[in-house]
């Protein structure tokens, strides 16, 4: 990324100078750690009018002439046809959730997207960096990156897009999001299968807190041959809570409340389960093939990122 | 046990103090908590937590109830300690008097470096048996000094008790052990238990002990061995003064003579064939805090010995003698080391006689110092040439045979007063009487004996409302006395003899100048007793001398027959009101010293002394006997429960808070 177009980023979107610096930051890194392993462009399984050779087959009437091996033919006196693979671009949809679990972790600064006075951030606005880190990146690659946001439902998208220049439109896409309504992983990704005309690789970046469940959605994108991405993000104090006393819990996405009155014990005990659940869900995305990682908010995102493109696997 | 009692604020003031705190505890219980609102990202995950709190939500009630209950249990226990309540005595108490001996020898000190005095390490023993006492034990410290009382109200208090032995202070008195005994008596009567703990150095005298006999169970706590061994030590005992007397001359009343008696009382006493050793001492007399003599003198163990100062003048200067041992050696009790005394006033007597012509009455009164250079000042007039002016410029006229119109002002002896204007009314004669009764009581009469006094007749008096009868014959007044206030205001006295003088071979006796000289001492005021100072442990009856009246006698005038207090200036500096009692200021001395008493315009001085053989002695005793019971060791009393019970209901209390705080904080009451 050029000074001027970082110049020109920093203006109407939320994300400041030094998130931009740190962008350009890790592009450089990711070009240094793969180099010479890939390049932008991705290949696909099937053969086509690629430059690059794959294999050979009998010919049939009506094949190209062009395209048989003719020395082959001298050696073996067989007809073989010469297939090359068939270039295509690699389509990166990065799904953030926006519901209003994600606001926790903001502690009252004027965006969600920046860091607090106490040096801590929202979690949504930790997705929004590290997807457009991600975007960067994808974009940087030549690939076809897409960001959707949601939450019971879909609730905005961004169409699918090449090149670093279009990372100004995930800017603006991602500082307009603001975390609203509950989580429906089921619901939001069915939808989202159905508009996604091109398979590629689904990051879904959420809490995955869903009172029914995130199974059936996760499973959808198996179904639906996306290659599925988990990036389940929290905030510290969620995962160990300090509360102590006579409260009145309410629940962020539900409203529902909740009179109660906290030991250190049930915090304990708490802090137990959300682990449980947590590892739960890395135990199913394990246990089939989806890439996953947690992270913390209090973790920088660009460490983050490395981390999940040096992992291979995750971003592929 | 007699039940509770509660020594705090009453039962009413608790029970308000408690209605209001534990209506206040229940409307802070009543009242909605406000509860911190928290958002939290996923319930979901709590609710598993929680459910198993709900499913105790029947607990949660109780315990708050609980909880509840707890604060007003804490709440009346805080409440009940207010009131101080206090266990009652079992019937096993015993009921105790704790004498500690407050004489004079209690104030002799411990040979050594601690400078205690007896007094302190009996109090010491005293706090010690306080300490031991049980919590049935009920007592009271009694100060035993001249005027034993105690020191404050029966107690099983041990700070109270404490502060009664704190306040026993040394007098510089002997102790009255019957009387505190008495005391002690009255004290327990009826109480379960009575016991007396005598605390004392056991210097009382033989006939004291033998005297003191009574039914109380007395028990007596000597000082420690080690002050008995401490104070044998060689060279260690007390020497006193243990008198400085003074008196007048008879034929000249301006001199005094002083008497100094002294004694040693070595704290070892020689055992049989040991050398006695005579104890050096150095007697310095001041006269207005000037030394003016110094004595070395060396006195037996023991013994008495006098000194004698003679023809010593400065009627109202202050005397004081002091004893000295030589460097290195102790003297127990510095009390007696000093003796005081005031040199009395004494002005000129002022004699008028009226008298036609009387050898013997001239003789009598040249035998008593007259024409010398003393305090009489005598002249001389015939009847006719008396007159009542005249004699008010007299102290004392003297009518030998001639009776005035009317009595002076002036204190007066009558020698066969006749007619109706004797002051005595006659109301008949006796030929050749006899002195039948005769009062030797009065100063008048002192040293003189009537019995066989012959005359060829007397008159009869007839004696008024207060008239002091001195000699009679069957009843019938021959020699009467009267006091009553002249003219002026002042007391005048007077005397009546019913016969010539040239009529009985009274003059030929020699009874008669001694009869003359008491007439005119008494007319005085004085007498011949121990001048200018008096003994400490005794009700001392001042006369109050006025600024007027001084001049004829020493007794009260009017004006100060009036006075009902007066100002009295302690040796230490203290002014303390005194009750005046016909014209007597009463004190009850308790200090050696110089004394001065403000009741008119005139001071009165004198000092006091200590004159005690008996204390100065400064014996120690390891047993006492009372009459012939040995007097046995006070023995400790019955362990039994602390009476105070608030500390015991503060604690609990704390306990109790600690419970619920503790309880609280994991959320079991709550």
């Amino acid at each position: 990324m050029d000074t001027e177009a970082t110049s020109k980023d920093s203006v109407g979107t939320d994300f400041d100078q030094d998130f931009l610096k740190k962008l350009e930051y890790l592009h450089v890194v990711a070009k240094k750690v793969f180099a010479g392993r890939s390049r932008a462009e991705r290949r696909s399984r099937s053969t086509g009018a690629g430059i690059e050779f794959a294999d050979h087959r009998d010919y049939a009437a009506g094949d190209d002439l062009r395209y048989v091996d003719w020395a082959v033919y001298g050696r073996m006196d067989r007809l073989l046809l010469r297939l090359f693979e068939q270039e295509e671009d690699l389509h990166i949809y990065i799904l953030i959730d926006v519901s209003a679990s994600m606001r926790l972790g903001g502690s009252g600064q004027k965006s969600l997207l920046t860091v607090g006075t106490d040096g801590r951030i929202a979690k949504l606005g930790y997705a929004a960096q590290v997807a457009a880190a991600l975007s960067y990146v994808g974009l940087a690659n030549l690939d076809r990156v897409a960001v959707y946001a949601f939450a019971g439902e879909l609730l905005g998208q961004l169409p699918p897009a090449r090149g670093k220049g279009r990372i100004f439109k995930v800017f603006d896409f991602l500082s307009g999001l603001s975390p609203e309504g509950a989580t429906d992983l089921s619901t939001s990704l069915r939808q989202f299968v159905q508009k996604a005309k091109r398979r590629g690789v689904a990051i879904v970046l959420s809490d995955f807190y869903d009172a029914a469940g995130y199974e059936e959605g996760l499973n959808l994108l198996r179904y639906h041959r996306f290659e599925p991405a988990v990036l389940q993000i929290l905030d510290p104090r969620e995962s160990k809570p300090s509360l102590r006393g006579d409260l009145d819990l309410v629940d962020m996405e539900t409203g529902e409340l909740r009179q109660v009155t906290l030991s250190a014990a049930q915090c304990q005990a708490y802090e137990r389960e959300h682990a449980a659940y947590c590892a739960q869900l890395e135990s199913f995305c394990k246990g089939r093939g989806i890439g996953y990682m947690r992270a913390e908010t209090s973790q920088p995102f660009d460490e983050l990122v490395l981390n999940a493109l040096s992992r291979g696997g995750f971003v592929r | 046990m007699s039940g509770l009692l509660l020594l705090g604020l009453p039962l009413s003031q608790l029970l308000t103090v408690l209605g209001a705190g534990a209506s206040l505890l229940t409307v802070l219980y009543l009242l909605k908590q406000q509860r911190r609102r928290i958002e939290v990202p996923f319930a979901q995950l709590w609710q598993k937590i929680l459910s198993q709190t709900e499913s105790r939500s029947w607990w949660r009630k109780l315990a708050r109830f609980l909880s509840w209950l707890l604060q007003l249990l804490v709440l009346a226990l805080l409440v009940s300690a207010l009131g101080d309540p206090r266990l009652g005595r079992s019937s096993q108490g015993r009921s105790l008097v704790l004498m500690i001996d407050a004489s004079a020898s209690m104030q002799a000190v411990v040979p050594g470096p601690s400078g205690l005095t007896r007094l302190d390490l009996a109090k010491r023993q005293a706090k010690a048996l306080v300490h031991g006492l049980s919590g049935d034990d009920l007592a009271v410290v009694v100060a035993l000094d001249g005027q034993p009382a105690p020191q404050g109200g029966l107690s099983f208090e041990e700070r109270e008790l404490a502060a009664q032995i704190d306040a026993v202070t040394a007098r510089d008195t002997p102790a009255d052990l019957v009387s505190a005994l008495t005391l002690s008596q009255a004290l327990l009567a009826g109480r379960p238990s009575p016991r007396v703990i005598l605390f004392s150095d056991g210097g009382f005298d033989d006939l004291t002990l033998a005297q003191a006999r009574t039914d109380l169970d007395v028990r007596f706590s000597p000082l420690p061995q080690s002050v008995m061994s401490a104070s044998e030590q060689p060279g260690v005992g007390n020497a006193a003064i243990t008198a400085l007397a003074v008196r007048r001359y008879r034929k000249n009343r301006l001199s005094y003579e002083v008497l100094v008696s002294l004694a040693w009382f070595p704290a070892k006493t020689a055992t049989v064939g040991e050398v006695v050793k005579r104890q050096p001492v150095t007697l310095e007399l001041l006269q207005e805090g000037e030394l003016v003599d110094v004595q070395q003198l060396e006195l037996s163990p023991g013994e008495q010995q006098e000194k004698l100062y003679p023809n010593l003048s400065g009627s109202g200067t202050h005397l004081e003698a002091r004893l000295r041992l030589p460097a290195g050696q102790t003297d127990l009790l510095a009390l007696d080391n000093q003796a005081y005394a005031v040199l009395p006033e004494r002005q000129r007597q002022r004699l008028l006689i009226v008298t036609a012509g009387n050898l013997f009455l001239e003789g009598a009164l040249l035998s008593a110092g007259a024409g010398e250079e003393n305090h009489l000042v005598i002249e001389k007039t015939t009847p006719a040439a008396y007159t009542a002016e005249k004699a008010a410029r007299f102290d004392v006229v003297m009518f030998d045979g001639f009776t005035p119109k009317s009595p002076p002002d002036a204190h007066a002896l009558y020698l066969d007063p006749r007619g109706e204007d004797s002051p005595f009314a006659v109301v008949g004669e006796v030929k050749r009487p006899l002195l039948s009764e005769v009062d030797s009581t009065h100063p008048v009469l002192r040293w003189v004996s009537l019995g066989d006094v012959n005359m060829s007749r007397s008159s009869v008096f007839r004696p008024l409302p207060g008239d002091r009868v001195l000699a009679s014959m069957v009843k019938q007044p021959l020699m009467l006395a009267r006091e009553e206030s002249g003219p002026s205001g002042h007391l005048r006295r007077s005397v009546a003899l019913g016969f010539d003088t040239r009529q009985s071979d009274l003059p030929l006796r020699v009874a008669f100048p001694v009869l003359l000289m008491n007439a005119l001492d008494w007319f005085a005021g004085e007498l011949d007793d121990d001048l200018g100072s008096y003994r400490t442990g005794q009700t001392w009856r001042v006369p109050i001398v006025g600024a007027q009246q001084g001049r004829r006698s020493g007794r009260p005038d009017a004006q100060a027959l009036q006075l009902t207090s007066a100002t009295l200036m302690l040796p230490a500096g203290d002014v303390v009101p005194v009750p005046v009692y016909e014209g007597q200021a009463l004190y009850y001395g308790q200090q050696a010293g110089f004394y001065a008493l403000r009741a008119g315009a005139a001071p009165v001085l004198w000092a006091a002394n200590l004159s005690d053989l008996g204390e100065s002695a400064v014996r120690l005793r390891t047993e006492l006997k009372l009459g012939d019971r040995l007097l046995p060791s006070p023995d400790a009393g019955q362990p039994t429960l602390r009476r105070e019970l608030w500390p015991l209901l503060v604690l609990l209390a704390l306990v109790l808070m600690w419970l619920e705080w503790w309880s609280y904080h994991r959320r079991w009451t709550v």
